[in-house]
């Protein structure tokens, strides 16, 4: 009963306490007005030519693969060969980053997809070097595939650090297997002298393999449509919206009828095969396969390039591992310690920039009120 | 009397030695509309959990059309007509209301793992999730993300969930839960006009949806079958008003 009396007590009083007096109005509301001005500006600006203007998330993509296929047309060779690199380093980022953001999974031991294919791709081109590139690349990226889809039925019933743990005994065996396996991975000195004189791009139709941009082009040509399918599937079909479906509830999925073993276990099986081709072309673009490439600092070092990247944005990790090259490229020349401040950079990244670099540009975008 | 849509044998139940179900047995009429009731820890959700597949029973059988489901996965029985809503919401957040009912839709028409169409061009996908939100009254927010929706809107999205994948036996567990007066009266005309001839499993605390929804109730109490009655039968029942009657009414 008491309480009731007190009611109107309290309706009384909390009109006289003007929720303006609390705000300072003047000075800093004038401020605030004229620096909201500008976006506004902009925004109005855009939204009047929309029809121009393709949205961000639509040209994005289309110019970053503009870039790259275009780069050996402005850029040194030096550029080119570490481009190269990058970009198939970037497909590894992007196949990393399928289980990570589209599974909810961190795996610690991604590089094995990578590692295999590449040493895979190494052996094909030594045993059938006048076999169309393009079919070499698909036979190692599906034997990734097939690999990934025997471990992922391990790994995937784990969840979260088990998860995380079953990859990383995985990515050890692998590593330890290339290391001590002397007679077919060339052990400590790698794999060296498989590439042929002449790549074949299709039948009757040689590539010379010292030419750099052919083979940059190349590897282009197999890597930008291996992204693409992958982001298709993910992106626009049925089966792409279950794994999203997956990764949000898993346990309402599994009572609406979705077998969600199987549709992480193809998640997981698309991201080996991605990151087999992946290793594939790597094998291909570098000419040289070594323990690097299956070592477990390789399997972190993709995690840093997906966050660097952004692992949002489905070609995030691309921009990641293209700036992951050229900074570590760059500071390396600089001071040998190099590691230490990328590090330091890589920490500021997460704690202050969790969305990574296409993060920070996305909310760039938006503030300069762009569509 | 014609053949039970779910039977439930002599089932038992224990966690970490301590029994939660002991021997309970129902049996569901195809149509019937059941309401479970009991206390707090008299094994409801449990129950629940053992005829969807969440928890596997340490004894008994699980019949569902007559075919025993006992130890068929989750996702199985979904397929084979158990739908089930859940005490504590779960939904699909950062989907909007059209995306939560589309991910059950697309199951239900065996479209869930296509990969060689468009989502976006599966019109009839698309309006029939639009007809589903518009029967529990979601039709205006169908491009609103779940956690924009106010907890009255969520629970309704979470049968609309149930009814999308068009089971046979629905099983809603606690429905109500969290309602305010006018949204649990709200929910009751909603359910009473979209159940139709479906049969109903009725997990609720709140007893005037219990006696709005079901045609017989049964009541557990400690992991057993107390009663099993009509709702003027329990009403009247010494033991129910007792254990559990009684402690409402305070």
């Amino acid at each position: 009963m008491s309480d009731q009396e007190s009611a109107p007590f309290l309706k009384k009083r909390r009109p006289y306490r003007g929720s303006t007096k609390l705000l300072p109005a003047g000075r800093l509301g004038d401020r605030g007005t004229s620096i909201a001005e500008e976006p506004r500006f902009f925004a109005s600006f855009f939204q009047k030519r929309r029809n121009f203007f393709p949205s961000g998330r639509a040209l994005s993509p289309i110019l970053l693969l503009a870039v790259l296929i275009l780069a050996p047309l402005v850029a040194s060779r030096a550029a080119i060969n570490d481009l190269g690199q990058a970009v198939c380093l970037g497909l590894f980022a992007i196949s990393f980053n399928i289980i990570f953001n589209f599974s909810g999974l961190l795996s610690f031991g991604h590089a094995a997809f990578f590692g295999v294919a590449a040493y895979g791709e190494a052996l094909l081109l030594q045993q059938f070097g006048n076999m169309p590139v393009p079919l070499l690349v698909m036979a190692a990226g599906g034997g990734a595939a097939l690999l990934g889809l025997v471990l992922g039925h391990i790994c995937v019933r784990r969840q979260g650090a088990y998860f995380s743990m079953t990859t990383l005994a995985i990515g050890a065996f692998f590593y330890s297997a290339a290391f001590k396996w002397s007679s077919v991975t060339g052990g400590t000195d790698g794999l060296d002298g498989f590439m042929p004189g002449s790549l074949n791009i299709l039948p009757g139709w040689p590539a010379d393999s010292s030419g750099l941009s052919q083979t940059y082009w190349l590897v282009l040509s197999i890597l930008i449509p291996s992204g693409l399918a992958a982001w298709a599937l993910l992106a626009l079909t049925p089966f792409g919206n279950a794994v999203r479906a997956v990764r949000q509830n898993e346990t309402r999925a599994k009572f609406l009828g979705y077998n969600t073993h199987v549709i992480k276990l193809a998640n997981f099986t698309l991201a080996a095969g991605l990151a087999g081709v992946a290793g594939a072309l790597w094998a291909v673009d570098n000419a040289f396969v070594s323990t690097d490439s299956i070592d477990l600092t390789f399997s972190t070092t993709v995690i840093i390039m997906t966050f660097l990247g952004g692992s949002g944005w489905y070609w995030g990790p691309m921009i990641g591992a293209v700036v992951y090259i050229a900074g570590s490229d760059w500071l390396s020349a600089v001071t040998p310690h190099w590691q230490i401040w990328f590090g330091l950079a890589f920490v500021a990244m997460v704690l202050f920039a969790p969305g990574g670099i296409s993060g920070l540009v996305a909310s760039a975008w938006r503030r300069l009120g762009l569509p | 009397m014609s053949a039970p849509i779910l039977e439930l044998q002599d089932l038992t139940k224990a966690f970490s030695g301590l029994p939660v179900l002991r021997h309970v047995g129902l049996r569901l009429q195809p149509g019937e509309r059941r309401g479970l009731i009991g206390p707090n820890g008299a094994g409801k959700t449990t129950l629940v959990n053992l005829i969807t597949g969440g928890l596997r029973p340490d004894a008994g059988r699980i019949l569902f059309r007559g075919e025993p489901v006992t130890s068929l996965p989750p996702h199985r029985r979904s397929r084979l007509g158990i739908g089930r809503s859940f005490q504590i919401l779960s939904l699909f957040a950062g989907m909007t209301v059209l995306e939560n009912i589309r991910n059950a839709i697309l199951r239900h028409r065996g479209k869930g793992t296509v990969v060689w169409r468009r989502l976006s061009r599966m019109e009839a996908i698309q309006s029939e999730a639009a007809h589903y939100a518009g029967l529990v009254g979601l039709g205006d927010v169908l491009h609103k993300t779940v956690e924009t929706l106010p907890y009255g809107m969520q629970r309704r999205l979470d049968i609309a969930l149930v009814l999308a994948q068009q089971p046979e036996l629905i099983i809603l567990d606690e429905p109500a839960a969290g309602l305010s007066a006018a949204e649990t009266r709200d929910l009751i005309a909603v359910l009473q006009a979209v159940i139709g001839a479906r049969t109903l499993l009725l997990v609720e605390h709140d007893m005037d949806v219990v006696y709005a929804l079901s045609d017989r109730i049964t009541v557990l109490d400690y992991g057993r079958v107390l009663a099993e009655g009509t709702p003027a039968e329990v009403n009247a029942n010494e033991d129910v008003r007792r254990v559990y009657l009684g402690e409402a009414a305070d």
